[in-house]
């Protein structure tokens, strides 16, 4: 529905050119906003809404067997792993030593559907997941990591 | 069965550019870039930091936008969710 406040009201910062695509995240919030609305288009059923590039290193499937990521990387060998996945000091309370090898990338794709990391307690195993998932470009890890998150 | 209740990738996580009726998001995480068409940019907008189900997602978007009702409208954004979900950019609480 489309009030009279919403149609003739000027958008806040609504430049000419802004798609549709853009949300009006505040449009119509007190049932008074000044926003223009617009049409969204939700697709039609069954129609796919998304395309993915994936990078060159994901076309190396069999790389997800062998490759591996080490818990922690090597610059930061003798830190802990706290259970939300972030690194802290050696000996802090509730936290872990890094993992004593470095997982195969097949290890951490079955621990992420379930699969408890192989040699660790379920709370362990869930920091280490936890620091995987927060692996970043340019860690030692994260090119497998990324294989392995590729969608099928 | 009550009904899911998704959560989106961390804002930080991803980096996005509007790219005319196009959103290239890139994740972080994953590595890769996802080109998204409407309405998953936002879908994932009405769910940042603010977890939903794909009711909560179509209530929210009502309030944006102009969206046409129909019957199959809830069943659409649940398709979407699903699609999103097999991107990695939204998960199941």
């Amino acid at each position: 529905m489309i009030d009279d406040s919403q149609r003739d009201g000027v958008p806040p910062g609504g430049e000419q050119g802004e798609t549709a695509a853009t949300p009006r995240r505040d449009a119509g919030a007190a049932g008074h906003s000044a926003a223009r609305r617009t049409v969204l288009m939700v697709g039609a059923a069954g129609v796919a809404a998304a395309v993915t590039i994936r990078p060159a290193f994901a076309q190396t499937a069999a790389s997800v067997f062998n490759c591996e990521i080490p818990v922690p990387d090597p610059a930061n060998s003798g830190r802990y792993i706290a259970l939300n996945g972030t690194l802290v000091p050696a000996g802090t309370r509730g936290a872990f030593p890094g993992a004593a090898r470095a997982f195969k990338g097949e290890e951490v794709r079955q621990a992420l559907q379930g699969r408890s990391l192989p040699g660790t307690s379920y709370e362990q195993g869930q920091a280490y997941l936890n620091y995987i998932r927060r692996l970043r470009a340019g860690q030692s890890g994260f090119t497998c990591y990324a294989s392995i998150q590729m969608p099928r | 069965m009550p009904p899911t209740t998704w959560v989106a990738a961390a804002p930080d996580r991803l980096a996005s550019q509007q790219l005319d009726v196009l959103s290239a998001v890139f994740d972080r995480a994953s590595g890769q870039t996802h080109l998204l068409a409407e309405p998953l940019p936002q879908i994932l907008a009405v769910l940042n930091n603010a977890p939903g189900t794909s009711l909560d997602v179509a209530n929210r978007l009502s309030i944006s936008f102009d969206i046409e009702e129909s019957d199959s409208l809830a069943q659409r954004i649940s398709e979407c969710l699903d699609e999103l979900a097999a991107l990695g950019l939204v998960v199941k609480a």
